[in-house]
Formats: structure tokens, sequence, C-alpha cells
């Protein structure tokens, strides 16, 4: 193979593997930074930053959690990264209930009355941290292993980030409604 | 199983996870248990809802037109590819030999002890449970842990229990109590003793000590920056109030 040919090949393979998550990417980046045109700026750099990096990626490994590792470690730099590490909190549940209640209780029935934009709202409030793994969870559908490897966490700190991230996500959603109700 | 599935379980079943061993006893009881399957509807629930809500940002067309401008130019200076690729592949062997090889697992568990431990001192952090009493903390781990353990009566000299976590540790829930010694706090992890292997301590890190010591039934894992003379008080005065 020609040199022209193997380098077509190797951003082919790139493009092929990368420009499908640009709607992905975009996504997590605009609920990290809270802002389009920071986001915009997060994805530009991820990409090419990805693209310079792309050599040492492991053909076989999981691309979408690098490339999203890429991602998060450009968000944590950036100025508005910096900002939310020296304020977000990992733990921020006290008091939470962390069995089942033995009746369907008003905030399980709240819940299963929320809309999507009730539920936008509530995430709208919660830490980067927090946000980040729901929607590394539920929305991108990736397993533990892959968000641990996102975040550079062990699995175990996984489950206890997104059990914690569930609560709160109840907890805000239960404040919103009472809030709503009291006006 | 002979208790409920604690929030973190649901979890696990909700999304999909859970070690083949531990899944088959989660999704048996599920069956049996019309009170944990009740608590799954709500939990279904929301994650299909927070997957809708979550996907909420769309890249416009023209930024999706500035993205392809940022892989295109590459295309256009391939003459010094064949050092390059050399030098890459030679960089992508020496990563290769430092990252393949897995941590050892006290070198895992070190990570996670850690990550907990500098958690909790996070800013905002504080306990689940805040609470000096040992009454108050230990009765709330009654149906989240598949174990139980005793709180010692009486702390060795300015130490004072501050509350607790329900904490995961290589994946099993364990019993997390916070103390403080002076100015320095210490997170306690009580595990379950697996009796098939002896409990050997990680090593610290990043300026903070790690001690442990066992039981009969219970591994028990100190976390802090304070000496280890404190800390080996601390963990001998739990141990101690294990002994019926």
């Amino acid at each position: 193979m020609k040199v022209s040919e193997f380098s077509h090949a190797h951003t082919s393979a790139f493009d092929d593997l990368a420009l499908p998550l640009c709607p992905s990417l975009y996504n997590l980046a605009c609920w990290l930074t809270r802002n389009p045109s920071e986001a915009e700026d997060l994805v530009q750099e991820t990409y090419a930053k990805a693209l310079r990096g792309f050599g040492s990626f492991q053909t076989g490994t999981n691309f979408k959690a690098w490339i999203f590792r890429i991602l998060r470690n450009c968000f944590l730099s950036s100025r508005s990264g910096l900002a939310a590490t020296r304020t977000i909190s990992l733990d921020e549940s006290p008091g939470a209930v962390d069995t089942p209640d033995p009746e369907p209780s008003p905030e399980m029935q709240l819940i299963l009355r929320c809309q999507r934009e009730q539920v936008q709202a509530a995430l709208e409030q919660l830490s980067p941290d927090f946000v980040e793994v729901l929607i590394l969870c539920d929305v991108e559908e990736m397993k533990y292993r892959d968000i641990a490897d996102v975040l550079s966490i062990p699995a175990g700190t996984v489950m206890s980030r997104l059990s914690r991230a569930r609560a709160a996500l109840r907890r805000a959603l239960l404040a919103n409604h009472a809030q709503g109700q009291s006006r | 199983m002979n208790r409920h599935l604690t929030g973190a379980e649901l979890d696990l079943l909700v999304d999909g996870e859970g070690l083949v061993e531990i899944r088959p006893e989660l999704e048996a009881h599920l069956i049996a248990c019309q009170q944990c399957a009740a608590s799954m509807v709500p939990s279904l629930h929301l994650k299909r809802l927070t997957a809708e809500a979550g996907l909420r940002y769309h890249p416009s067309p023209d930024f999706a037109r500035r993205i392809l401008a940022v892989t295109a130019p590459r295309q256009t200076r391939r003459y010094w590819l064949p050092v390059f690729a050399t030098a890459a592949a030679c960089l992508l062997l020496a990563v290769l030999f430092f990252t393949t090889r897995k941590p050892a697992p006290q070198q895992a568990l070190s990570r996670e002890l850690l990550d907990q431990h500098i958690a909790m001192l996070s800013a905002r952090s504080q306990p689940q449970i805040l609470s000096s009493n040992k009454h108050v903390v230990r009765p709330w781990f009654q149906g989240k842990l598949p174990f139980t353990f005793n709180t010692p009566d009486t702390l060795p000299p300015e130490t004072e229990l501050i509350g607790a976590n329900l904490s995961y540790l290589q994946g099993k829930p364990v019993g997390d109590l916070i103390f403080k010694i002076r100015q320095h706090y210490v997170s306690v992890f009580l595990s379950q003793r697996d009796s098939s292997s002896v409990l050997e301590p990680p090593k610290g890190d990043a300026g903070f000590h790690i001690r442990a010591a066992s039981t009969p039934h219970l591994d028990v894992i100190a976390v802090s920056d304070v000496v280890n003379p404190d800390l080996d008080a601390l963990l001998a005065s739990i141990t101690a109030a294990q002994d019926p």
C-alpha cells in the first residue's frame, strides 16, 4: 500500500468511527459546560486531540469510551471544567434512603407521572459529576466498565456515583414538584 | 436472599449489569418479592425518562461541517508519515508494555479506598447518616448490608464518630464509618470476610495511610492522613467490639 493510500485509510478509519459520535459528544459537552458555544469549542478540541492521538488507539477496544474520555479530559482542563471541580460534590445525599419503600410512596407515584421536561429541569440542577454519569449510563447506554474507563474511576465507584446521582435526581424532582405546588 | 434489594442492587438490574454470580440471585428475589418488584417500576420509568431528557442538545449542520474540516487537512500532508508511523509504533509498544499490565489486586483496592475517602472529604460532602450516636448509626445499616457489626462503646482519646455511608468496594456493599481524630477524618470500611482469602492491607498513597485488621467475620480497613498509631488504636477498638 502506498503512503497516500495508507494515510487516507487511516483518516477514513478515524472518520468512520468518530463522526457518528458527534451528536453524542456535543450533547454531553452541552450538559457539562451549559453553554453551546463552549460546547462546540470543547467538541472541536476533542476531535483535534483524538485525531492526533488516533495512532495510540488500540483496535478492538472501545473507541466510544476512548473519545469520551478525551472529551472529559478536555473539559476538566478548560476554564469551566476547573471551576466545576472546585465546587462540585461527589456525595450530596445526606440521609438518602437506600431501601425500597413498603408501598407505592408519593415519591414513586410522582416519578411515574413525571414528564421529560421535568426530568430535564431536574438534571439541570445536578452537579456535572452526577449529570455525566447519568448521561453515559442512561443516554449512551454504556456498561459500567466503560463508564469507569471514561471517568477514570473504579467500577465500584461508578455504582456508588450512579446510585447517588439517581437519588439526587429524585430529590430534585420532588423539590421542584413541591415548589410548583406552593406557587 | 432474606432481605430486600438495596437501591444499588436495583440499579444493577435496571442497567442490565451485575456479576454472573450475583445477578441470578437478585433476579430470583425480584420474582419472589412483590415489594422489590414494585420498587423496580419507578426506577425503570426514571431511567427511560432520563434517556429521553438527557438527549437534549443537537449540533447544527454548520457545526458538523466544522468538525469535518478538523479531519480534512490531515489528508494533504503525508510525506513524513513513514517516520511518524515508526515513531508511533515504538511509542505504542512502550505504552502497551506499561498499560497492558493489569494493576495488582492490592493496587486496585488501594485506588478504590482512596477514591472513596477523597470523595468523602470533598467540600460539600456529608455522610448519608450524620450522627455521633452509635445507636443511630449502626441500625441505619439494617437491610442495607448482608452482614452486621458492632460499633465500639469506647473510642480512643480525641476520636469521635461523625456518621456513615453505604459504599461499595470491589463491587460488594460495605459499611463506611466516618470518624474524626482531632482535625483528621478517617474512613473505616467494614466488609464481610471472605473465608477463602487472607486480607493483605494495601499500601497507602498520596500521603494517605491505609491500615487493615480482621476478625473471624469481618475485614476492617481504615484510610486517613492521621499517623499510623492513631489509626491502629481506632482499628483495635473496632475489632475488639466485634468479640461477643
